[in-house]
């Protein structure tokens, strides 16, 4: 395009230019041609009029000749002799007088009396040639030019004719002959010249007038005289005839000059333009395409702003209505299943609250991390807000497709992550819906899958719930967990961690709380809150219980056969197995085997058992208690069971969490809140240790409510055995055994 | 070839027959010529009917000699070849020099005109082109001059006589260049055109050529002007017989003068007027 442009706009003036150079090459070479043309003519001219010139001054000079031999009679006459002379002489337009002069230089004959002169003056050499002598340029003769020759008489006498040419012969010869700009010099062969004449005028001698001109020049010699003619004209004078034709020829060479200098700069201009134009054009183009491209741009960013979530980049509740409707659509006619979940977080407020929102967002990010990449990209993951996600995953073959996901997404948004230096670990509540047997809007999913999730909640959170009751059997890990856990309690697949409980009063530590582990090959460590309703659902709690109580007591007899210092370790215990009325037995059995005493060994009753507890069971209590075994009762505050019912029981400790005193809520009014219920529990002669403590603020608060004991993250996580062994010799090594 | 032809034929008719005469000429035929002013061969054709009128008065034929120049009047009247003849002053004295049996008889007396005076006088002129720069005399130095003839009283002999005394130096010396144009009206057209700077010509003629309506008078600027000198010698030879020269004398003053007015008015004149040599001394004490 570049080179088009430019051809474009060079080709009008090239092509000018060649055109110009045509015209003015054949206009100047005319115009030269019929310059030479006519200097030619002239030349030609000039040629023959020196041939007449010449022809015409050769007869004159010959006169002399036809007057010599009479005038050579003369001198053997007397001087009478000469009238014929004389009249011969008076019919001759180009001699006016001569004279005879003998042998002496005396006169004679003379023409007349003017005539007698000529002996006196200076005369050119006489010879048998014609002598020819130089006009005067003076006076009243100033253009008669003397001529000699030699004589000599029949009787031998010697002498001269001198004779008188008058060049005003000349002058009348040539004035008015049409001469033109032509000069006709008669010069003497050494160069001298004799007498120019032109049309106007005759110059005698002399420089010849100033000639500025290029001259034509042409010259004859006299065949029997030593003279030159010489015609010269001036080229500008020859040339002046061509003036018109010359004119009218560079008029038309001008005119064309002017017309094409005219078309080309039009044409230039017209391409220039349009080149601009075209530039204009292509320039708005661009600016438009710029702009539509900012249009886009913005237009993408505003999409961006408007339908995506800020915080985790997913798309938002509106953008995730656009895009799920059109699956959910295609759900109708396909085979497949979809199922839109509904994710919740659960204690994600603590989280914000206890740790700030500043970690709460980053756990947003990670679980919205965690949520992208154990999906698929075709499904759809969203952020509804809070804690809140929404997920729509596509192309399910089965229900059970839909738990297994399920269960994939708890197990790894519920791993342990890292923020900030805190181990957070957050479970969240699913509820799904599947389409289209739960519904096809998804409106009406939505809906579901929100009950679902709640349903998921108070089923103990950290699991799902279909929407659809029946389905809620199936989910893959409770199945795997299901089937690997009896044998796992069998072949000893089970552990316990322990976590110390410390007293408030110098933060030593004065007891330890056994928590059962299970290291699933398949799903990783699952916790009581996985493995207790699972060992419920499966009737092995009582000898789950059971496990723990031996695995303790072994631990207790190990270490004191290891002469380690020893701290009593609480076991929790089920409803289930404080309604075997062999456990009691049990216990004392253990402790027997051993040799431990009971003190060593404590046992955590769940709160919301005691209101429904049988009369039988209660007595099982007391006969523990009776033994020494330490009770306790776990997650006060979480049930409906009051002081009253407290009272009647063999008990020393309360174990509440932060949140069932209030402290969770955070500020001082909650201080005074958890210092009222401990308070209320002192009262009652029983003994506070809370549970849960995860930050130095709860533990500053607690200490000044007046707890007792305290267990938590904050102050130690649970640990294997051997851990804790090591950390007991660390923490008690300095105070010794006592 | 024609020219030699007539030569030769002229020495058999004139070779026999010449004759030294007695005291008084009585020749067959007379001859006349005049000097050349402008175009010569119409100057003598206006002088036919005087001629015609002086054959018929005298009983014979008279000859119109065509001139070449001013000199070769003078060499006819000094040789006799030309019996009666009108002459420039200056030339009437060399011829008359030469031959003292020249005499004037007779004058044209001029009409006025822008450079003529009404009389038998006139004035010799230098005038240069109106167009041209030279405002004097010395501004010509160098420059181009136009004379007429080499024997024309106001177009060289004159000039040439009175320049030494106007500028100090010879007219060869002062011009650059010098011309001879021939006559009067020639050196008048040439000045008035340009082709020269200068022109010394006769007063009389410049105003016949502005008459003549063949230049304008303020075509030319006069830059000096003689004193008055008589005008053109109509002379014969005085070895003529007395009833020649009288019946020539009586045909040119016929009627006082005024016998001829075409000729006349081709002259630009009013009238022939008696003459005599006295009247030329001015122009003889110049010389």
């Amino acid at each position: 395009m570049r080179w088009g442009w430019f051809l474009l706009l060079l080709g009008p003036s090239v092509l000018t230019l060649l055109l110009l150079v045509a015209i003015w090459g054949l206009s100047l070479g005319q115009l030269e041609q019929e310059r030479q043309l006519a200097l030619g003519a002239a030349r030609q001219q000039n040629e023959t009029l020196a041939h007449i010139v010449a022809a015409n001054l050769e007869q004159v000079l010959t006169r002399p000749h036809l007057y010599a031999d009479r005038a050579a009679e003369l001198l053997d006459q007397g001087p009478g002799a000469g009238v014929a002379l004389r009249a011969a002489l008076a019919g001759d337009g180009a001699y006016l007088r001569l004279a005879v002069l003998n042998g002496a230089g005396r006169v004679q004959f003379a023409s007349s009396p003017l005539a007698q002169g000529l002996a006196h003056q200076e005369l050119p050499p006489a010879g048998s040639d014609l002598g020819l002598g130089q006009p005067s340029g003076r006076g009243e003769e100033a253009w008669l030019l003397p001529l000699a020759l030699a004589l000599r008489s029949p009787a031998g006498r010697e002498g001269q004719l001198v004779m008188l040419l008058d060049l005003g012969y000349f002058l009348r010869l040539y004035q008015g002959a049409g001469l033109g700009a032509r000069h006709i010099g008669i010069f003497r062969q050494g160069g001298t010249r004799l007498v120019e004449a032109d049309d106007l005028s005759i110059s005698l001698g002399g420089p010849a007038a100033g000639e500025t001109e290029a001259q034509l020049r042409v010259s004859k010699s006299l065949a029997r005289f030593p003279l030159v003619v010489e015609i010269s004209q001036s080229q500008a004078s020859v040339l002046q005839g061509l003036a018109p034709s010359r004119q009218r020829h560079l008029l038309w060479a001008w005119g064309l000059t002017l017309l094409l200098l005219a078309a080309g700069t039009a044409l230039t201009l017209l391409a220039r333009r349009q080149r601009a134009l075209y530039r204009r054009v292509l320039c708005s183009e661009t600016e438009k395409e710029s702009l539509i491209q900012q249009l886009e741009t913005e237009k993408g960013q505003a999409y961006q702003l408007a339908s995506h979530d800020h915080l985790t980049g997913l798309p938002n509740r509106m953008l995730f209505s656009e895009l799920s409707a059109s699956h959910l659509s295609g759900s109708r006619r396909g085979r497949h299943l979809h199922a839109l979940v509904f994710l919740d977080l659960d204690h994600f407020k603590a989280v914000n609250d206890q740790l700030g929102h500043r970690i709460g967002d980053q756990l947003l990010q990670t679980v919205a991390q965690r949520l992208r990449a154990v999906l698929r990209d075709s499904d759809l993951v969203s952020r509804q807000g809070g804690d809140e996600f929404v997920l729509l995953i596509n192309e399910l073959a089965s229900a059970e497709d839909a738990a297994r996901v399920a269960a994939k997404i708890i197990q790894a948004v519920g791993a342990p992550c890292q923020l900030e230096g805190h181990e957070l670990v957050v479970r969240p509540s699913l509820g799904l819906a599947l389409a289209p047997r739960d519904g096809q809007d998804l409106n009406t999913l939505m809906a579901h899958a929100d009950a679902a999730m709640y349903a998921a909640k108070s089923a103990g959170r950290g699991t799902f719930r279909f929407f659809d009751g029946a389905l809620n059997g199936i989910p893959v890990r409770q199945d795997e967990l299901a089937r690997d856990l009896e044998p796992a309690l069998e072949a000893g697949g089970l552990q316990l961690h322990y976590q110390l409980q410390h007293s408030l009063d110098d933060l030593q530590p004065m007891g330890l709380e056994a928590l059962v582990r299970w290291p699933h090959p398949g799903h990783g460590l699952i916790y009581p809150k996985d493995i207790l309703p699972l060992a419920r659902e499966l009737g092995l709690l009582p000898r789950l219980d059971r496990w723990v109580l031996a695995e303790v007591c072994r631990l207790l007899g190990q270490w004191r056969a290891e002469g380690r210092h020893l701290l009593p370790i609480a076991i929790n215990l089920a409803p289930e197995t404080l309604a075997d009325p062999a456990f009691p037995a049990a216990v004392q059995e253990q402790l027997a085997r051993q040799g431990l005493s009971a003190a060593l060994l404590g046992l955590e009753i769940p709160a919301d058992w005691l209101p429904g507890a049988d009369p039988g069971a209660l007595e099982r209590l007391q006969a523990l208690a009776h033994l020494g075994v330490s009770l306790r009762v776990d997650g006060f505050g979480r049930s409906q069971t009051g002081f009253q019912q407290l009272r009647a029981l063999p008990l020393k400790w309360l174990k509440v969490e932060p949140s069932c005193i209030g402290e969770g809520e955070g500020g001082k009014g909650a201080g005074g809140t958890a210092g009222f219920i401990i308070t209320l529990a002192h009262v009652q002669g029983f003994r506070v240790l809370v549970t849960g403590v995860e930050t130095p603020e709860q533990l500053v608060q607690l200490k000044a409510s007046g707890a007792d004991g305290a267990q938590g993250y904050h102050l130690q996580r649970p640990l294997p055995a051997g851990e804790v062994v090591a950390l007991l010799e660390r923490r008690l090594g300095v105070h010794g055994r006592d | 070839m024609g020219r030699i032809c007539c030569l030769l034929l002229a020495f058999l008719l004139l070779g026999g027959c010449a004759s030294v005469g007695a005291q008084c000429e009585n020749p067959a035929r007379l001859r006349f010529s005049l000097v050349p002013q402008g175009d010569a061969g119409r100057d003598l054709s206006a002088y036919r009917p005087l001629v015609a009128a002086i054959e018929a008065r005298l009983g014979k034929p008279v000859e119109l000699l065509q001139p070449q120049s001013y000199g070769s009047v003078v060499e006819g009247l000094a040789a006799s070849t030309i019996d009666f003849a009108v002459l420039g002053p200056a030339s009437y004295l060399k011829a008359r020099g030469a031959n003292p049996e020249v005499q004037v008889f007779a004058s044209y007396a001029k009409r006025a005109g822008p450079f003529q005076e009404q009389g038998p006088y006139y004035r010799a002129l230098l005038v240069v082109p109106a167009a041209s720069r030279h405002r004097s005399l010395e501004s010509l130095q160098g420059g181009t001059l136009a004379l007429t003839d080499p024997g024309s009283t106001s177009g060289a002999v004159l000039p040439r006589r009175v320049f030494p005394a106007l500028t100090g130096r010879s007219l060869d010396g002062f011009f650059g260049r010098i011309v001879y144009v021939g006559d009067h009206d020639r050196a008048g057209l040439a000045v008035a055109a340009g082709k020269v700077d200068a022109a010394f010509l006769s007063g009389f003629h410049l105003s016949e050529l502005v008459r003549q309506g063949r230049i304008e008078a303020d075509s030319v600027r006069v830059l000096w002007r003689s004193e008055p000198i008589p005008q053109d010698a109509i002379v014969y030879r005085g070895r003529l017989c007395a009833p020649i020269r009288e019946g020539i004398r009586a045909v040119f003053l016929a009627r006082d003068g005024q016998a001829f007015p075409g000729l006349l008015e081709q002259q630009g004149s009013l009238a022939f007027v008696p003459m005599e040599d006295g009247a030329y001394r001015i122009l003889r004490e110049l010389q």
